[in-house]
């Protein structure tokens, strides 16, 4: 929605695309002031990508729903805090990132207690002979990245965030980004060398 | 495979990687609003010690050099080689020791437990000053803070290698603060209220200054 369309009287809101709604500001305003209806068409407006890239993070469901409740409970205990600095999008992600990793390694700790194995071997990819399909490959070699690798390829190539907005949401710099997704990359070219 | 295959490739991971079913929005929001509109009291935004009655907070511990962090290394890596390499020469100096049977003995002093109980205080100090958010007053990081929070990053992963971390409890520590200092560590000089907000999300969420001002006290009591 452009600003223009943001400064629209009422009648002019009424000729925007149907699933356009208020705008963020207003709703999120609206929100710190207690107002549920707004709060809730501002997380039917943004749950679906929180809960896709929360589970593209996770990888499993009923873990990914739990934190999307979550992210959405903290990031409405905080909306008052959140000045624009950035876009809601990429601060509402950030949450959801922060808190899909925390989780991660809370899981992973216990895993590495209860079985003494080393953390990258969680998502270790499967034999050629086991799925020789490309792209079940691709998806094993992802899962294999490190947890910073394997993070920067999803949230740039799968998700379409700008290493600016992952720099934000991971507190890195954009350049740090861009080193990660390139060693990511080297690292798939690898593992799917014989795919060539 | 080449660089536009492997671009191809993730392009097509958009539909095909990790690709949730539909989110039951409904069933989330229940709880959401339940726990968000009809808490009981607000959420605690900031400050691990939310509620702590007692004297004003003082600001960044300036006596905390990097130099510390240094020496608290130096001091544990004698206390790891004291621990682990010379066995014997440990059984042999009490001997030693006991030769002026008259003296009162001194306590005997573990380089590593010392080196331990120093850090475990340190660590209290700078998370007891991180900086906080308060009306009309910018918030500021200096760069001798974060200088602080990575020596002590280096000293906690020295001490996760080390015979102090065979106490799961202090493992489990020692483990939980590595996350909140290197979280710490990369605080920007002036960072915004979210980036202190999720450090003491991290902090709470695992009663990280409690705990740590719990083996602190003890680490004091026995002397160290």
């Amino acid at each position: 929605m452009s600003n223009s369309a943001n400064q629209m009287t009422t009648p002019a809101i009424a000729l925007q695309a149907p699933d356009a709604g208020p705008p963020e500001w207003t709703l999120i305003t609206q929100s710190i002031a207690g107002d549920r209806s707004a709060a809730r068409a501002l997380y039917d407006r943004h749950a679906r990508r929180v809960h896709r890239v929360v589970f593209r993070i996770c990888g499993d469901e009923e873990l990914a729903s739990d934190l999307v409740q979550d992210v959405f409970i903290r990031a409405f205990g905080q909306l008052k805090n959140f000045r624009g600095d950035s876009a809601f999008t990429t601060w509402l992600h950030r949450i959801a990132v922060t808190t899909a990793l925390n989780q991660m390694r809370k899981v992973k700790r216990i895993r590495n207690h209860e079985e003494a194995l080393g953390d990258e071997d969680v998502h270790a990819a499967p034999s050629r002979e086991a799925d020789p399909d490309l792209k079940s490959r691709l998806h094993a070699a992802i899962d294999g990245l490190p947890e910073g690798l394997r993070l920067t390829v999803v949230l740039h190539d799968v998700e379409g965030y700008t290493h600016g907005e992952i720099g934000e949401m991971l507190g890195i710099a954009e350049g740090t980004s861009k080193a990660r997704l390139f060693e990511a990359r080297a690292r798939l070219r690898v593992a799917l060398a014989d795919f060539a | 495979m080449n660089d536009d295959r492997l671009e191809q490739l993730l392009r097509d991971a958009k539909d095909s990687y990790r690709v949730p079913a539909d989110a039951p929005l409904d069933a989330m929001w229940a709880r959401i609003e339940r726990e968000h509109f009809d808490a009981p009291a607000p959420m605690v935004h900031w400050a691990p010690e939310a509620g702590r009655e007692g004297p004003p907070r003082r600001g960044p511990r300036r006596w905390m050099a990097p130099a510390a962090g240094i020496a608290a290394t130096l001091v544990i890596g004698i206390g790891i080689g004291r621990m682990t390499a010379l066995p014997v020469a440990t059984e042999v100096s009490p001997p030693m020791v006991q030769a002026a049977p008259n003296a009162p003995l001194p306590a005997p002093v573990d380089p590593l437990q010392r080196a331990t109980s120093e850090y475990l205080a340190q660590t209290v100090a700078l998370l007891a000053s991180l900086p906080r958010e308060s009306a009309g007053q910018r918030l500021s990081a200096d760069a001798r803070f974060v200088a602080d929070a990575r020596a002590l990053l280096g000293t906690t992963r020295l001490l996760m290698d080390s015979p102090a971390a065979t106490d799961p409890r202090m493992r489990d520590l020692f483990q939980d603060l590595e996350l909140v200092l290197a979280q710490v560590a990369q605080l920007r000089t002036a960072p915004r209220a979210e980036e202190l907000t999720f450090i003491a999300e991290a902090m709470n969420e695992r009663d990280v200054v409690p705990r740590l001002r719990t083996v602190a006290a003890s680490y004091s009591a026995s002397g160290y």
